[in-house]
C-alpha cells in the first residue's frame, strides 16, 4: 500500500478542523493550520500533496494564500467559502485554486473533489479516443459520433469540448474557457459561452435542459462531470 | 474615395421634424387683409370637427365679416382674455385658457398681433409657439406684410409702415402652409362691396393700401414666398432620398452688422440671401471703440439690429476689435462663410478720401470671398465729423476759455521775444492739452477760440476780427484744422486706452469672480458670490433660483431690494425655468419684470435660474457679453457642486454597502460554519458507525434533514436581508435560462428525488440579462417549495416561451395545488402553505423579490387538473449580443 497522501488544512474555526480531520483520517495524512500565513509555512515545509482552505481567514486572506502558495508549489488547493458571493469563489479559482465547495457540504462530495484534484489531467494529445455517455470522441480526426451516429461540430465547439474533457470533473471559470478557446481578448464576453455551450448540449447530451455531462456552475463557470 | 455618406444635418432635421410631442402649425398665408384667410381656416376646422377632431376656436378676429362670423360659430371658442389698456377694454387670447383647455386643434387668428402690455408674450406668435411647444395643433392666419423679412419690401411698394412682424423662422417651421390666393380684381371687389371693411373705410382703403398697383405686388410676393416653399420642401424631399450624393458643406452668409441706419436693411436683405441659398445666415458685429464719435456717428447700437437677425434666424457672433476688417475676414473663413453681405452708406467722396471706408477696405482685402455691398444716401458729411463736438458741457466751455486765456496771456508776455508766427504754436500747444487732459468737446472749441483769439489780439489791425494781409487766412485755417485734426486723434487714443481699459477691467472682474467661485461649495455660497460680484460689475442685484428637493424653484439668497420673492417675479423664474429659455426685462417675453431671468444647466430636467434685477436699463454689448461670461462660469461651478454633492453621497453609499456586507457574511460565516460541523459529523457517523442500530441512525438522519433545513432558512433570511436592503446590485451578464434552470435542478436533485421534471424551452429562446445567482436561487426555491408540497409522484412541466419581447416561463405540478384564495398572498413574508411545518415561507418572497429587481413579475394560481403553477415573467433584451462564430 502506497503512504497516504498529505492534506494540508487552512481553516480558523476548530469545530471545521476536527471534522476535516476525522472524515479525512481513513484516507489522508492531515496537517493543520489556523492561519494563513501558518498555512504558508507548513505548505512550505511538508510539501503537502493537497490544501484545504477556507476563504475567510483573519490575518492574511485565503486569496493571498493561494497567490503565495503558488509562488512556489502547484499543490491542489480546494477552497471551502462560507461566503454568499460568487465573485470570491471566481476570483479564487482565477488567482490559482482548482476546486471550490461551499458551506455548509457533505462529506461525500469533498471526497469526490479530492479524489478529482488528486486526478492527473486527461491527456488529450494523444491519438486518445474519449467516450461519455453515448458520445465518442476522436481527438486526433476530431471525430465525434453520438449513438453511432456523426455529429458535426464546428472548431470552435470542438476545441471547446476537448478543453471540458482535459479538465473532467474540475471547474473551469468563464475566464479559463473563454482565455483558452476564444483568446485573452474575449476574456469578458460570457455571451460566447452561452451560446457555444447551448449547442454543445443539444448536439451531445439527451436532455439539454437537464444536463448530465455538461454542468453549468452558476455563477462561476462550467464542469465537465465525466462520472468516473 | 466616392463612399456613401449621411450629411449629419440631414439626419438631424429628419430627427427634428420626426419629433412628435410638439404641436403642428398650420398658416394660412394670404397677401392682404380680406382675401379670405380666416373664412378658410374656418372652413377646415369646421371640417375637422365633422371628423370627430377636438377643435376649438382660441381667437377670431372679430372684424364684423357676417360670413366669418357664421362659420365661427359652429366652434366651440376660448373666452377672450379682457385687458384693460389705458383706459380702453381689449380682448386677447387667453394663452393660459388654452393650455388648460388642451385641444387637439387650436385656430387663432393674425399671427402678428402684438399683445397688450402685461400679457405674457408681448408677441401672439410667441403664445403659438407656447401652444406649438406643449403639443396642441395650431390653425393660424397671417398675410405676408407681416413676414419679417419681407416687411421691408411691402412697406417700399406700399409706403405704409409695418410694425407687426413674424419672424421668419416661425413661418418656416410651419408644417404645412396654405396659400389664399385671389385676384387683385376680386379682393377690389370684395372691399367695393364691404365686406372687408365698412364702406366709408373702404373707400379709404382703396386709395391707399388697397392700390392696383399694391396689390399685384404683394399678390407677386405672397406667390414668390410659396413657390420658395415649394422649392425648399422639394429639396428637402430629394436631400432625404438621394443619400449616395456627396453633400459639400454649404458655405453660409456672414452678414456685418453695423451701427447705422442701414444696418436693418442690409440684415433682411442678407437674410433673403441665404434662404434662397438655403444656407445659414450668421451675423456679426465688432464693436469698435466709438467713444471718440459723436452720438449722431454711431446711430445707437446694434443690438436692434442684431435681434432682427437673431428673429430671423440668423446665429449672432459679437467681437470687440480696432480693426473691424480684418476681424470681419477671419470670422468669415472661422464660420465656412463666402458671402458677405455689408451696408455702406453713400457718402460725399472727400469724406471717403480723407476718412477711408471700412467697405472699401474689406473688398480690398476680401480676396475669394464676394461681398455684397447694399448702399444708401447718408445723411452726413465731411466736415462735421471734424468740427463735432463730441459731449457739449457748460463747464468744458468754461474750461477752454480759460485755457486760450492762459495761452493768450503767455502770447502777449512772448510777443516781444518771438516772431508771430511762432505765438500759433503756443496756441496750438494749448489745444493738444485741452485734447490729451480734457476731451474732444473742450479741445474743438479751444481750437476755435485759439484762431479767433489770435486774430483779434496778435494779427494786424489788432483789437479787430479784420486781417489786413490775405495770407493770414491760409495761417488761421491751417491752424484749425490742426487744432481739430489734433484733437480728433488724441481723442481717438484715448478711447482706445479706454477699451483697453474696459476689457482689463472686464477680465479683472470675471478673474475674482471665477477665483471666487472656485472655493465655493453650496448653492449658499455662490449665491452670495453672483449677488456681491454683481453688485461690483454691474450695480445690480442678483439672485440665484435653486431647486428644492421636490423640484420647486426658490431664491437661494436675498437681496436687499427683495425682488426675488415678490410673486410676479418668482413666477417668471419658474417660466424660465420650466422653458429653458430667457425671459423678462429686456426680451419679448414676460418684458414687464423688474428682473432679467436666463436658465442655467441644472440638474435633472428643470434649470437652474440666474436672475438680475435691470429694471428698464439696458445693456450695452460689453454688458450683454459679461453677463453671459458671468452666468456661464456661474454654470460650470454649480455643475461642479453639484457633481462633487454626487460624488460624496455615493461615497456614503459605498461604505454603507460595504459595512452592510461585511456584516452579512460574517453572520452568514458563523452561521455556517457549526452547521457544516453539524451536518459533515453526521456524515461521517453514518459511514464510519455501521455497528449504529436502525434506531440511532434515524435519529442521525433526523439531525441531519434538521440542520439542511436551518441551514436553508439562514440562506433565505440573509438573501431576504440583502434583497430588501435595496442595496443589492444586480451581478448582470447575459445568460441562458437553460443553464439556470439545469443548475437549479441539480442542486435540487435530491429534495426532489422521483419527482418528474418535463423541461420544455422553445428552442430559440434568446439570451436574457440577469443577475445568475439570484435567479438560480428562484428556481432552487420554487423546486424545493414543489419537493415539500407535492407528493412524490408528481410530474413537474416547465416551459419557457417569449412573446412580445417578454419570456414567460411556467412551473406547474399535478400535486394538491395552492390553498384556495391565497394565491397572491404565497408571495406574502412569513405565510404558510398547508402543512408547512419547517420553513419560514420565506422562499417565495423572495422569488417575487428577485423577479421584481429584474424587471420581471411572478404570479401563483391553480390549474383546473388541480396543480399549482407559477408563472414567471422577464423582460428581454432589445438586441442580442454579438457573437461571431468563428474564432
Amino acid at each position: 500500500m502506497s503512504p497516504k497522501p498529505t492534506a494540508l488544512i487552512v481553516d480558523d474555526e476548530q469545530a471545521i478542523r476536527k471534522l476535516l480531520r476525522t472524515s479525512l483520517a481513513d484516507t489522508h495524512d492531515v496537517i493543520e493550520a489556523c492561519s494563513g500565513e501558518e498555512g504558508v509555512r507548513l505548505a512550505a515545509t511538508h510539501n503537502p500533496s493537497i490544501v484545504l482552505l477556507d476563504l475567510g481567514l483573519p490575518g492574511i486572506d485565503g486569496i493571498e494564500v493561494i497567490k503565495r502558495l503558488r509562488e512556489f508549489s502547484s499543490v491542489p488547493i480546494i477552497v471551502l467559502s462560507a461566503r454568499e458571493q460568487d465573485g470570491d469563489k471566481v476570483l479564487a479559482l482565477d488567482t490559482g485554486a482548482n476546486d471550490y465547495l461551499t458551506k455548509p457540504f457533505s462529506v461525500a462530495e469533498l471526497q469526490a473533489r479530492l479524489r478529482v484534484a488528486l486526478r492527473a489531467p486527461v491527456s488529450t494529445t494523444a491519438n486518445a479516443i474519449l467516450e461519455f455517455g453515448e458520445v465518442k470522441v476522436d481527438v486526433a480526426s476530431r471525430h465525434v459520433s453520438r449513438q453511432g451516429k456523426v455529429i458535426h461540430l464546428t472548431p470552435i465547439e470542438f476545441n471547446l469540448l476537448l478543453l471540458l474533457l482535459r479538465h473532467s470533473d474540475k471547474v473551469l471559470t468563464h475566464k479559463q474557457v473563454l482565455t483558452e478557446v476564444w483568446g485573452a481578448a474575449y476574456a469578458g464576453q460570457t455571451q460566447y459561452l452561452r451560446v457555444f455551450m447551448r449547442n454543445l448540449r443539444h448536439k451531445l447530451e439527451a436532455d439539454p435542459a437537464q444536463p448530465k455531462f455538461f454542468l453549468t456552475e452558476t455563477g462561476v463557470g462550467y464542469r465537465f462531470r465525466s462520472g468516473r | 474615395m466616392n463612399e456613401e455618406r449621411r450629411n449629419p444635418d440631414v439626419l438631424l432635421e429628419r430627427v427634428c421634424a420626426d419629433e412628435t410631442s410638439r404641436g403642428r402649425l398650420k398658416v394660412y398665408l394670404g397677401m392682404a387683409a380680406g382675401s379670405g384667410k380666416t373664412y378658410a381656416m374656418l372652413s377646415d376646422a369646421i371640417v375637422e370637427k365633422k371628423r370627430g377632431v377636438d377643435v376649438v376656436a382660441g381667437y377670431i378676429e372679430p372684424h364684423g365679416r357676417l360670413e366669418t362670423e357664421n362659420l365661427a360659430r359652429g366652434l366651440e371658442s376660448l373666452p377672450i382674455r379682457r385687458v384693460s389698456h389705458k383706459g380702453i377694454e381689449i380682448g386677447e387670447f387667453d394663452l393660459g385658457g388654452a393650455l388648460m383647455r388642451r385641444p387637439r386643434i387650436l385656430l387663432i387668428d393674425e399671427l402678428a398681433h402684438t399683445n397688450a402690455p402685461g400679457s405674457r408674450h408681448q408677441k401672439r406668435w410667441q403664445d403659438v409657439e407656447e401652444c406649438l411647444s406643449q403639443g396642441i395643433n395650431i390653425y393660424t392666419t397671417v398675410n405676408v406684410q407681416h413676414v419679417e423679412s419681407l416687411s421691408d419690401l411691402v412697406q417700399k411698394i406700399t409706403g405704409v409702415q409695418i410694425t407687426e412682424v413674424v419672424p421668419d423662422h416661425v413661418i418656416r417651421k410651419a408644417e404645412e402652409i396654405e396659400l389664399i390666393d385671389i385676384t387683385p380684381e376680386e379682393l377690389t371687389q370684395r372691399i367695393k362691396e364691404g365686406k372687408v371693411y365698412l364702406r366709408e373705410k373702404a373707400e379709404t382703403a382703396l386709395n391707399h393700401f388697397f392700390r392696383p398697383g399694391n396689390l399685384m405686388a404683394l399678390r407677386e410676393l405672397v406667390l414668390r414666398l410659396t413657390a420658395d416653399r415649394v422649392d425648399e420642401q422639394l429639396k428637402t424631399f430629394r436631400r432625404q432620398h438621394e443619400v449616395r450624393e456627396i453633400w459639400p458643406a454649404r458655405p453660409r452668409v456672414l452678414v456685418c452688422v453695423s451701427p447705422n441706419f442701414l444696418s436693418e436693411r442690409v440684415v433682411r436683405s442678407a437674410s433673403r440671401l441665404a434662404g434662397s441659398l438655403q444656407t445659414e445666415l450668421v451675423a456679426v458685429s465688432v464693436d469698435r471703440s466709438t467713444a471718440h464719435l459723436p452720438a449722431e456717428m454711431t446711430e445707437g447700437d446694434p443690438q436692434t439690429s442684431l435681434d432682427l437677425a437673431e428673429r430671423l434666424g440668423a446665429r449672432i457672433i459679437r467681437r470687440t476689435s480696432v480693426d473691424v476688417v480684418t476681424e470681419v475676414l477671419r470670422l468669415a473663413r472661422e464660420q465656412n462663410a463666402n458671402i458677405i453681405v455689408v451696408g455702406k452708406p453713400i457718402r460725399s467722396r472727400i469724406r471717403d478720401y480723407f476718412c477711408g471706408s471700412v467697405v472699401d477696405e474689406l473688398i480690398r482685402q476680401s480676396g475669394e470671398l464676394d461681398v455684397y455691398v447694399i448702399t444708401d444716401k447718408a445723411k452726413d458729411s465731411f466736415i462735421p465729423l471734424l468740427i463735432s463736438p463730441g459731449k457739449v458741457t457748460r463747464h468744458g466751455t468754461l474750461k477752454a476759455v480759460a485755457l486760450v486765456s492762459v495761452a493768450t496771456g503767455v502770447c502777449a508776455l512772448a510777443e516781444q521775444v518771438l516772431d508771430i508766427s511762432n505765438l500759433v504754436m503756443i496756441y496750438l500747444l494749448a489745444v493738444t492739452w485741452a485734447a490729451a487732459r480734457w476731451g474732444r468737446f473742450e479741445s474743438v472749441i479751444a481750437a476755435i477760440l485759439a484762431v479767433l483769439a489770435f486774430d483779434f489780439f496778435f494779427v494786424p489791425p489788432r483789437w479787430t476780427f479784420a486781417v489786413s494781409d490775405v495770407q493770414y487766412v491760409v495761417t488761421f485755417l491751417v491752424m484749425l484744422v490742426i487744432g481739430l485734426l489734433i484733437s480728433t486723434l488724441t481723442a481717438r487714443v484715448r478711447a482706445q486706452a479706454e477699451l483697453v481699459a474696459r476689457k482689463e477691467r472686464r477680465t479683472a472682474a470675471l478673474y475674482d469672480l471665477s477665483k471666487l467661485l472656485a472655493r465655493a461649495a453650496t448653492e449658499e455660497q455662490i449665491a452670495k458670490i453672483i449677488f456681491d460680484q454683481s453688485k461690483v460689475i454691474f450695480g445690480l442685484d442678483a439672485a440665484l433660483f435653486v431647486l428644492t428637493p421636490q423640484g420647486d424653484l426658490r431664491p437661494a439668497n436675498e437681496t436687499p431690494s427683495g425682488f426675488e420673492k415678490e410673486v410676479n417675479e418668482m413666477a417668471v423664474a419658474q417660466w424660465v425655468s420650466d422653458r429653458n429659455a430667457p425671459a423678462g426685462a429686456g426680451t419679448m417675453t414676460l418684458a414687464g419684470a423688474r428682473g432679467y431671468y436666463v436658465p442655467l444647466p441644472g440638474h435633472g430636467e428643470k434649470g437652474i435660474v440666474l436672475g438680475i434685477a435691470k429694471g428698464k436699463l439696458s445693456w450695452d454689448a460689453e454688458q450683454r457679453s459679461i453677463f453671459e461670461a458671468f452666468s456661464s462660469q456661474v454654470a460650470s461651478t454649480l455643475e461642479r457642486v453639484y457633481a462633487e454633492a454626487a460624488a460624496t453621497q455615493q461615497e456614503l453609499e459605498v461604505e454603507r454597502e460595504r459595512v452592510r456586507n461585511v456584516l452579512l457574511s460574517s453572520v452568514s460565516h458563523d452561521f455556517r460554519t457549526p452547521l457544516t460541523t453539524i451536518t459533515g459529523t453526521i456524515d461521517t457517523l453514518l459511514s464510519r458507525e455501521p455497528s449504529a442500530t436502525p434506531e440511532s441512525k434515524e435519529l442521525l438522519m433526523l439531525v441531519k434533514m434538521e440542520a439542511d433545513n436551518l441551514s436553508r432558512m439562514v440562506r433565505n433570511v440573509l438573501d431576504l436581508t440583502k434583497l430588501e436592503s435595496g442595496q443589492l446590485k444586480l451581478n448582470v451578464e447575459w445568460e441562458a435560462l437553460e443553464e439556470v434552470i439545469g443548475a437549479a435542478l441539480r442542486r435540487t436533485q435530491s429534495q426532489l428525488g422521483a419527482r418528474k421534471i418535463v423541461v420544455d424551452l422553445d428552442p430559440e429562446l434568446p439570451l436574457i440579462k440577469v443577475d445568475a445567482a439570484l435567479l438560480l436561487q428562484v428556481f432552487v426555491n420554487l423546486f424545493e417549495n414543489v419537493s415539500r408540497h407535492a407528493p412524490k409522484s408528481t410530474t413537474v412541466n416547465i416551459v419557457g416561451k417569449v412573446s412580445h419581447g417578454t419570456l414567460t416561463l411556467t412551473v406547474t405540478d399535478d400535486g394538491p395545488g395552492l390553498p384556495q384564495g391565497s394565491e397572491a398572498r404565497v408571495f406574502e413574508k412569513a405565510f404558510r402553505g398547508r402543512g408547512d411545518t419547517e420553513g419560514f415561507g420565506l422562499g417565495l418572497t423572495i422569488c417575487s423579490a428577485v423577479m421584481r429587481a429584474h424587471g420581471g413579475g411572478i404570479e401563483a394560481r391553480n390549474v383546473e387538473s388541480g396543480g399549482a403553477q407559477f408563472i414567471l415573467t422577464l423582460p428581454v433584451p432589445e438586441q442580442q449580443p454579438e457573437v461571431s462564430y468563428v474564432a
